[in-house]
């Protein structure tokens, strides 16, 4: 009612907004876009996990996120079996499993680290002696019990390594398997040999 | 017999310029529907201090009391006053006003009866279970209706202005009122119709709530304000390059920035969500910039009438609402402020004290430019300082709650109950806030009662003076 | 204006890009996604809620539930160690190798801890750190595990094991994920609260178990009968002047049942690839280099 008067409206005749104003962007509002913008980039490469669906705050990348991930049971005796294969029996046999002339056999495709596994389990219990056939080639050389001294789940572990590495596929060997031929095998000191070891099922 | 002529030549004067029919309807209803939104959000603040208070009845349960208060605030509320006060600043602008004026009147209409339907579905169970998209399905349709109408109007005043080139305000309030429904419509389609999986639904439902409140309500309240303050003030906007940098900043980067920090999504959301927030402090740098060297020295002439107060409180609440969201995603601030009362706070600021006064301001400003019936002013200003009061107390309150309820949590000795005991005092004052502010929007209603009696008077009047004229002696010697 | 295109493509090209970035890549990333893993076991996760508990979740958002409790874990780190779980045969040899390993333990509570299984020798390294302790402990014919141990205020209260991440919610409509924590967050409420008798009666009236909480009591989810009319079983056990008073007895409705079914299902415990978990099996000596607490036993749900 008494809202007129004021005269600093436009007329009410006025055709048209008054035109805005042509005044530039200033010049500390562009950088500090640019700042903004750099800082931005740096936040993205180190938080975003560059887009890959399996990486969640608060971890940076997938490989963070793999070394965390949990060994399996199956996972974690092979890995051990690696290790005490490695440390026991490669010096002779290889980390390939190649085995060395002059040295050992090879364990990749042989048939004694594939068959029955009351065979295999002996060998590293006792050693093993006299001509044997592996692969084709006849080896005439002598094996101490290097797994004599290691725990029965050492054993189990690296002989189960052995039979899933290097293309071999068996199936794993068990401590308790251990445990039965040693108690078969108790006060037995000879090594084997290769026709006691065809006799074992 | 001046009153009457008065009157009179009121309501003829809107013969010539069609607008006061659909403004009003629009704005009217909104309003109505606002008192009822802060009722019930008042009910809901009451219920932290006596949560047995009026529980026993389903309906009227915290969460769907609060629910409704927040949805029938933004869309039976806000929005409505809203695309009024733009109607009318179009039509204000344009030859022979408002274009199709009685299909505008029904596009209100229709938008209410969706408001109630919205009501009565959320109070009745039908929540949709998303923190941002809240309508019920039936409602979304009477909405789309009265929304199409609604466009067809927009777009036929929009057609009929004078002025063919564009300003600041025409791209912000075009973008604003389509980006809404695009929103709006996507929302619906990939949460009712055809829903994603999982968690999907979340980040669709962050987008939606980021887009429809932060960028199509900030387009919408900086498009008021560019097109009011220059009428207000009566000087130009002080640069359309910062306008371009703030328009294209809120689409480039706000609209990225629906995802919350420790949302249950892959690191790259959040990542890019905080990013695009902070690069949004460039376009909310810019129109502050806007706003501080458009008003300048002119600043006492914001307070001299409704429109101007209210332009400086939306104002006021636009940079804390701004400064709110920033906070939310800030690394490190986020640990604290996620998930407390600093949201809604911050979405109080937002959507009713930006965008909700713009509104207001925007019909005030409008009203003014109808000359003479600007309302009763008394009224005009205690529903501002209600409103700012009310503003001020309840935001700055519930953000308090927000951090003391942050630290709380974080601090594993305490326990679910004693959280909430920190929180108490702010929950106090913010329900002092929410009274305020109720208080606000009952002047406001009354106002534009008011408004709309009077004008129905004055024509009436004027009708009846033209029926009861004496005859000229001519005529009737013929 | 001049320049009306330019404005045109630069709200074209805004919106498109926010658009794709913000809607359509992440349903073509989660939106597709079905059950995933648990790590190591490889079980299917999530299971399915069962039906009452599919209802149930039909009443937490019909009665607005998510408008004070969130369903979102978050988690602020993790903290990566190494837990002995079977010392093997040659003690003194594993004293020795975890003296080298964490110098920081004293003598007497290293063996004390070789006897007290499982012990968390190392907490908050690195995980080649726990790798390289590992096999070191592992020569001495221990078995150790790297753990793997989520950090943050959330696991502190007990609200999950891990953080949520998006698999959990792959079979609800809708995801409830809450915006304000005005009470505790649910996500793992199954785990922490499966008594159905706390639950109905904290629905029943929240200030029995929590004076002074803010949660509104939800009588009308139950249904008060004359005492003596059957289904006493189901009666709710109240404490003396909580109740409707002698003679009456309170027996939920099936609304509260589903709602209480619902809230056993949520659970945050699977270890899976995006958030392995790794938590020493129960009991034994605590670690001694943790910078915080262990995940403690909450106090109150």
């Amino acid at each position: 009612m008494n809202g007129e008067g004021t005269s600093n409206r436009l007329p009410e005749n006025e055709q048209s907004l008054p035109r805005a104003g042509d005044v530039t962007v200033p010049m500390w509002l562009v950088v500090l876009l640019a700042v903004l913008a750099y800082w931005g980039m740096l936040y993205f490469d180190w938080h975003s996990g560059w887009f890959d669906p399996r990486v969640y705050r608060p971890f940076g990348s997938v490989a963070v996120v793999n070394e965390l991930q949990p060994v399996s049971g199956a996972d974690a005796v092979l890995k051990r079996g690696q290790v005490v294969y490695e440390t026991t029996c490669a010096l002779c046999h290889g980390v390939d499993g190649q085995g060395k002339p002059g040295q050992a056999p090879p364990l990749a495709g042989s048939e004694y680290v594939l068959g029955p596994a009351g065979r295999l389990i002996r060998i590293p219990l006792h050693g093993l002696t006299g001509p044997i056939q592996v692969k084709g080639q006849t080896w005439n050389l002598a094996m101490p019990a290097m797994g004599a001294a290691l725990s029965a789940e050492d054993l189990a572990a690296a002989l189960t390594y052995i039979r899933q590495a290097w293309g071999n596929q068996a199936e794993p060997i068990t401590a308790a398997q251990v445990e039965a031929v040693k108690a078969e095998t108790a006060g037995r000191t000879q090594p084997w040999t290769a026709q006691e070891l065809e006799a074992v099922q | 017999m001046e009153n009457v002529s008065q009157k009179t030549a009121a309501c003829r004067s809107v013969e010539g310029a069609p607008d006061m029919g659909p403004v009003l309807t629009w704005a009217l209803g909104g309003a109505f529907w606002w008192c009822a939104a802060a009722l019930l959000g008042l009910i809901a603040s009451i219920k932290f201090h006596g949560p047995g208070f009026l529980a026993d009845v389903s309906w009227l349960t915290y969460g769907r009391v609060r629910v409704a208060a927040t949805q029938v605030g933004f869309w039976g509320a806000v929005v409505p006053v809203v695309l009024a006060a733009v109607l009318g600043w179009l039509g204000r602008w344009a030859r022979g006003g408002v274009a199709f004026p009685a299909l505008a009147m029904a596009s209100g209409k229709v938008w209410h009866f969706g408001t109630l339907l919205a009501l009565i579905g959320i109070l009745r169970g039908d929540l949709t279970g998303y923190d941002g998209w809240g309508l019920p399905r039936y409602a979304v349709w009477i909405y789309a209706a009265g929304f199409a109408l609604y466009l067809l109007t927009f777009l036929g005043t929009w057609h009929g202005r004078q002025e063919r080139s564009l300003g600041p305000a025409h791209w912000f309030l075009l973008t604003g009122v389509l980006w809404l429904a695009w929103s709006a419509a996507t929302a619906f389609v990939l949460l009712e119709v055809h829903p994603v999986r999982g968690v999907t639904q979340a980040v669709v439902d962050g987008w939606f709530h980021a887009n429809a409140t932060l960028v199509a309500g900030t387009l919408l309240g900086l498009g008021l304000m560019y097109g009011w303050l220059p009428v207000v003030t009566g000087r130009p906007l002080y640069s359309r390059h910062l306008a371009i940098l703030t328009y294209a900043g809120l689409l480039v980067f706000v609209s990225w920035t629906g995802v919350l920090p420790s949302s249950p999504v892959p690191a790259w959301l959040p990542a890019v969500a905080t990013v695009a927030t902070v690069m949004g402090v460039v376009p909310w740098l810019a129109a502050w910039l806007n706003w501080r060297k458009s008003v300048g020295e002119a600043g006492h002439r914001l307070s001299e009438e409704p429109a101007g107060w209210f332009l400086r409180v939306a104002h006021a609440a636009f940079v804390a609402a701004a400064v709110g969201k920033l906070a939310l995603h800030l690394p490190g601030l986020d640990r604290v402020l996620e998930l407390t009362w600093w949201e809604p706070a911050r979405q109080w600021a937002q959507v009713q004290g930006f965008v909700g006064l713009a509104g207001v301001a925007g019909v005030y400003a409008w009203l003014g430019g109808e000359g003479r019936l600007t309302g009763w002013r008394g009224l005009g200003r205690w529903q501002g300082r209600l409103a700012m009061a009310g503003l001020a107390v309840g935001v700055l309150a519930l953000a308090a709650a927000g951090v003391a309820q942050g630290l709380a949590w974080r601090d594993p000795a305490l326990s679910n109950v004693a959280v909430l005991g920190r929180t108490l005092m702010w929950l106090r004052l913010s329900t002092v806030g929410d009274l305020l502010w109720w208080l606000g929007t009952v002047l406001f209603v009354v106002n534009l009662a008011g408004v709309t009696l009077r004008w129905w008077v004055g024509c009436w009047r004027s009708w009846w003076a033209q029926v009861t004229a004496p005859v000229k002696l001519q005529e009737a010697a013929e | 204006m001049k320049g009306g295109s330019w404005v045109f493509a630069i709200a074209l090209l805004g919106l498109a890009a926010s658009w794709y970035g913000s809607v359509l890549y992440p349903q073509v990333q989660l939106g597709r996604q079905t059950e995933t893993r648990t790590v190591p076991d490889g079980q299917l996760y999530p299971v399915a809620r069962p039906g009452l508990a599919v209802q149930g979740r039909e009443v937490y958002r019909s009665e607005g539930c998510y408008t004070c409790h969130s369903q979102q874990v978050r988690q602020e780190g993790v903290a990566v160690g190494l837990a002995i779980t079977d010392a093997g045969t040659n003690l003194t040899e594993l004293v020795e190798a975890i003296l080298a390993v964490a110098p920081r333990w004293e003598r007497a509570r290293v063996a004390h801890g070789v006897t007290n299984l499982p012990f968390q020798v190392l907490d908050g390294v690195s995980p080649a750190e726990a790798g390289a302790a590992q096999k070191q402990l592992e020569a001495a014919g221990a078995t150790a595990v790297i753990t793997v141990r989520p950090l943050g205020p959330d696991m502190e209260r007990g609200w999950g094991l891990r953080r949520s991440v998006a698999v959990d919610y792959l079979w609800d409509r809708p995801v409830m994920l809450g915006s304000v924590r005005v009470g505790p967050d649910l996500a793992g409420v199954g785990s922490r609260i499966p008594d159905e008798q706390w639950l109905l009666v904290h629905l029943w009236d929240p200030q029995i178990h929590s004076p002074g909480s803010m949660m509104p009591p939800y009588r009308y989810l139950f249904e008060v009968r004359p005492q003596g009319e059957g289904e006493a079983a189901d009666a709710l056990a109240l404490p003396e002047g909580a109740g409707p008073g002698p003679g009456w007895v309170v027996v939920p409705r099936p609304e509260a049942r589903a709602l209480v079914a619902y809230l056993q299902s949520l659970q945050v415990t699977a270890s899976l690839f995006e958030v392995p978990v790794v938590l020493p099996p129960g009991g034994g000596t605590a670690a001694g280099e943790t910078q915080g607490q262990e995940a403690a036993q909450p106090s109150q749900p």
